[in-house]
């Protein structure tokens, strides 16, 4: 938007935040250069006020004798004399507005009159010359860095600045949480070693953090055995013939059936519930707090065998503590991270060691699913491709056998992916009501530089 | 030769951990506020006050990403379109001690919602070891009454590796053919 002297708009930013003020100023450096170009009060031509600002509205009663227009930013219509409003959040599109509106305001643009103030402010199509700004691809429009370099870079430009004045990282720290640990009334087996401390508190910014059910890996090796625990060793098959090829299992008769009972008494009770096992192990299922506490170690080969072996009912016993035993027990889970663990994670393990990279023996083979949302993939045991996985799921409905096409990737994953997320209730039958579309032309564009981010990010190694 | 810019956008309000998101992944110590002024302004004043946290990861000597992240308490003030121009994609930090973490929720997918749905937005939810409730259920059924379809994790903004999970996220979300 340029003035009547083909230049841009001189402007003078007044009461403003320091943020916007940044914003605009390096807005109007870059994308909005034509259309703007901030000066002091004297040059100016019109003026920018943040209403929104303590003092504004006084700032703007005392520059009224100077009599320039101004352009008004607020959350709140704002109607005043020789003055444009402009609502938040500011758009680019909103200023372009504004910037034609005002220049009818100006004394020297030759106008007749001046336009009357907009009662309401009515978003409009950018205009030609905002759009040539926009599209030059600069859209933080710092394009003559060369003398000092700025955080906001120029998108798409040859760009050989650094960062030469980084300051140090300021480090949010939680407040402590700190637990009285009374080991009285708690079962035995639940308490830790006091002769150990809880590595949890060792730290000083220690705060509330569950034990995470991460696989034990020091080595390739080691990952590799996890991973054929998790999901078996079952090779592809080819789907025409899975019916009477494919490995399946019948969860009823794991340790799996019994947790999802427990827990499904537990949610119906609104109480806590405990499974006792005849090793004198137990787990206690926390669904109010979506916590699970237990004695096992998740990632044991003790804890591997008693899910992916076929169990007996009558070798756990359920028991609903009474109201004199929970204070003991939350003392006990509260103080004890490390054996707390997010019910979802739990669930996540225990379905892949009862599946073993199999699927349930009830699945239709030829169904399509879709993955309504993404499992807590940040507390969940990590599984090869699982990211690759949801992310295709989540997009567009296939078969098992469609998304391990999709991806080039073994059966077994995503098997192992399906029967995990089922439990969880993350997949939906798809019923055709919906027409996917795929994000294709852009990603492809990117897959290389992304591909690149992802090894930069883990170290050079998969997922 | 040509340097390749991309950039990738954290918000979320105020103590939600952007700050320190962007710092656990970042290449360079995190650029907060008071830094040099643009050239224009400098005609002005030797320094501003820079409204963004920024870090940069670099790929080689040719690409570069810019981790960008929003002032959490100008919810009402940012210029959310200018913001994003060029990202590639959105992360949204949501603080669950905070009062009403859906509103907040509600407050950036409405403020990005052309970018989500031009791009990609996936959602870390801090302080849930805090703070229990709500859990990610309630907050998958929130991104259901949106009509957004992004992952969501629970993260610690001070893990590596939970804030590189939400990256992978995004990139997988924008193309699941990516190898790595």
């Amino acid at each position: 938007m340029l003035n009547s002297s083909g230049n841009p708009l001189r402007i003078a930013l007044l009461s403003i935040s320091p943020h916007n003020r940044a914003i605009l100023e390096f807005f109007f450096a870059g994308a909005g250069k034509q259309l703007f170009r901030v000066t002091s009060l004297t040059d100016a031509e019109t003026l920018i006020i943040d209403f929104d600002h303590p003092g504004a509205d006084l700032e703007w009663q005392q520059r009224a004798d100077i009599n320039k227009p101004g352009i008004i930013l607020s959350v709140r219509e704002v109607q005043l004399p020789n003055s444009i409003w402009v609502p938040k959040p500011l758009t680019s599109q909103a200023l372009t507005k504004a910037a034609e509106q005002i220049r009818s305001l100006l004394p020297q643009t030759g106008a007749s009159t001046a336009a009357p103030v907009e009662k309401e402010y009515a978003p409009t199509t950018a205009s030609p010359t905002l759009n040539k700004a926009t599209n030059a691809a600069q859209p933080f429009g710092l394009g003559q860095r060369k003398v000092r370099p700025s955080m906001l870079l120029d998108f798409g430009k040859d760009d050989a600045d650094i960062i030469t004045k980084p300051k140090p990282a300021i480090a949010e720290k939680p407040p402590l949480a700190k637990e009285a640990i009374k080991h009285a009334s708690v079962p035995k087996i639940l308490v830790r070693d006091s002769t150990k401390p809880a590595a949890a508190e060792e730290t000083s910014d220690s705060f509330l953090t569950f034990g995470e059910i991460s696989t034990p890996a020091k080595n390739k090796e080691q990952l590799e055995q996890r991973w054929k625990l998790l999901c078996g060793t079952q090779a592809d098959v080819s789907p025409a013939n899975a019916q009477t090829t494919l490995q399946r299992f019948t969860p009823d008769n794991y340790l799996l059936k019994l947790l999802l009972s427990a827990l499904q008494q537990g949610k119906q009770a609104g109480t806590p519930i405990q499974l006792k096992f005849d090793s004198y192990d137990q787990i206690l299922l926390l669904p109010n707090l979506n916590l699970v506490y237990t004695s096992f170690d998740l990632t044991s080969d003790k804890f591997a065998v008693l899910c992916n072996t076929p169990i007996q009912a009558s070798k756990v016993q359920l028991y609903i503590p009474t109201s004199a035993e929970l204070p003991a027990l939350e003392q006990a889970y509260r103080a004890d991270k490390e054996h707390t663990h997010d019910l979802e994670s739990i669930l996540w393990t225990v379905t892949l060691l009862a599946s073993h990279g199999r699927l349930n023996r009830d699945v239709n083979l030829s169904q399509r699913w879709l993955l309504k949302h993404w499992p807590n993939l940040t507390r969940v045991e990590n599984i090869p491709h699982v990211m690759r996985i949801a992310a295709a799921w989540q997009q567009r409905p296939g078969t098992v056998f469609d998304v391990a096409k999709w991806l080039d990737i073994p059966q077994r994953n995503v098997f192992a992916f399906y029967t995990a997320a089922s439990v969880l209730g993350l997949m939906a039958m798809d019923e055709g009501k919906v027409e996917y579309q795929e994000k294709e032309e852009a990603p492809k564009k990117n897959r290389g530089l992304f591909s690149r981010l992802l090894k930069r990010l883990l170290g050079g190694g998969g997922e | 030769m040509s340097t390749t810019n991309k950039k990738i956008i954290f918000t979320g309000p105020v103590g939600a951990g952007k700050t320190t998101a962007i710092a656990s992944i970042s290449d360079i110590a995190i650029v907060t506020t008071d830094e040099q002024a643009s050239d224009m302004t400098k005609s002005r004043k030797p320094q501003t006050t820079v409204a963004m946290d920024y870090g940069l990861i670099h790929l080689g000597d040719k690409e570069r990403v810019h981790l960008y992240g929003t002032p959490g308490q100008e919810r009402f003030d940012f210029m959310w379109d200018i913001l994003t121009k060029g990202g590639i994609g959105l992360i949204l930090l949501l603080d669950n001690t905070r009062k009403d973490p859906f509103q907040d929720m509600r407050f950036y997918t409405n403020a990005f919602r052309q970018f989500i749905e031009q791009q990609q937005m996936v959602v870390g939810v801090t302080r849930m070891d805090i703070q229990r409730s709500p859990n990610l259920y309630d907050y998958r059924q929130c991104l259901d009454q949106l009509a957004i379809k992004a992952p969501i994790f629970e993260v610690d903004a001070r893990s590596r590796a939970d804030i590189t999970a939400l990256v992978q996220a995004l990139l997988y979300s924008l193309d699941p053919g990516i190898n790595a």
